[in-house]
């Protein structure tokens, strides 16, 4: 089975648990990123799937690697979803400027994450 | 002239054989036709039947249809049951995990920061520890304007203190009251050794989930057991404030 493969970036460790146990279905593999910094490295190594990404982190926050994301031709067309705790129209706004796919607003639940999967992996909902 | 006598018999005959033949022919045509009726009613007969057996069919068919509809309509409840259970239980199992592993009071302080910010969606919140000279709750923890006020709570004074008297969780919808969206005390070992409050929710937040209410339970009854230790390493410190 052709697994897909889902960076995970988030600077909180409770979050990215969270996101690991939603996601722990047997169709992902999973790799984890704590800030901007380490989220680009990791995608130009590791060419995900998906990036679902926090906004507001240490070192480098999700707009600014979102932005150099993008800049980069190999990591370019990976659909980023940006998971955060900040969910006013402006902050939406900023994201989407920033160039991500999807905006998700903490705290998410199951049926955001799979909804987001399906709509930029074409995945059924399982 | 003579007329013969045979003539008008003969003539007759001639009428009767022509009538003969006619109704002969008219015989055949009726066989003719009562064959065909005989046909034709047979053939409704048996269309009769097919139709009393497609009616049949379908009468089946909308029942199974029906039958699938309603199957279709629990396994989609069920389905949303079973995401809830999953968002549930996720966030429980982090919640969880990140209090029972955390090695010293002050990376547990940070593990309860984080399930109040990101799981729960709290914009302004507090974490008080109890201080056994003064018996008043000190903050050690806190974000947002509202927290910064209430460095300390006394049982009995103000609306906190009288929810710390009260000694009982209490969850108020946004908007609601006057009272902070949620009191939880912190207890270890059946006495009172803490306590976290949200002043108020993200805007986006509109309400607390049934999953909030566990993830508090949990808070009380686990920061609790880590925040005594956390008590003796932070006493006499400054609070701590979060990003």
């Amino acid at each position: 089975m052709d697994r897909k493969k889902v960076l995970l970036v988030d600077d909180s460790n409770t979050v990215l648990l969270v996101e690991r146990t939603m996601f722990d279905d047997g169709r992902f593999r999973i790799v984890t990123a704590k800030n901007g910094k380490e989220a680009i490295e990791t995608a130009a190594r590791e060419h995900p799937d998906i990036i679902f990404m926090d906004v507001v982190m240490p070192i480098m926050d999700g707009l600014e690697a979102c932005r150099a994301l993008r800049a980069r031709p190999e990591t370019r067309p990976i659909p980023i979803v940006m998971v955060t705790t900040r969910g006013a129209p402006q902050d939406v706004e900023a994201g989407f400027a920033a160039g991500c796919d999807a905006y998700i607003a903490k705290p998410f639940n199951h049926a955001e994450l799979m909804d987001k999967l399906g709509r930029y992996l074409g995945l059924e909902h399982p | 002239m003579t007329v013969s006598p045979t003539r008008p018999a003969a003539s007759a005959d001639l009428a009767c054989d022509c009538l003969g033949g006619q109704i002969d022919d008219l015989r055949k045509e009726l066989e003719h036709a009562r064959a065909q009726v005989e046909r034709q009613e047979m053939a409704i007969v048996e269309l009769r039947a097919k139709l009393e057996d497609s009616q049949e069919r379908q009468n089946k068919l909308q029942d199974q249809l029906h039958s699938v509809e309603g199957e279709n309509q629990r396994l989609g409840e069920r389905f949303h049951l079973l995401e809830d259970q999953v968002t549930k239980i996720s966030y429980l199992f982090a919640a969880s995990r990140q209090l029972l592993e955390s090695p010293d009071p002050s990376t547990m302080i940070s593990a309860i920061t984080e399930i109040v910010i990101n799981s729960i969606g709290s914009e302004e919140f507090a974490l008080y520890v109890l201080d056994d000279a003064s018996a008043e709750l000190r903050q050690i923890a806190a974000m947002g304007p509202q927290a910064h006020r209430w460095k300390a709570l006394k049982p009995g004074e103000d609306p906190l203190g009288c929810l710390l008297t009260r000694g009982e969780m209490a969850l108020t919808e946004p908007g609601e009251t006057e009272q902070p969206a949620a009191f939880v005390p912190l207890r270890h070992e059946g006495r009172l050794a803490g306590a976290l409050v949200v002043f108020r929710l993200l805007p986006h937040k509109m309400a607390f989930r049934p999953v909030d209410r566990e993830l508090f339970e949990l808070l009380g009854t686990h920061a609790a057991r880590a925040l005594c230790p956390a008590r003796l390493h932070e006493k006499g410190t400054a609070a701590k404030a979060c990003p």
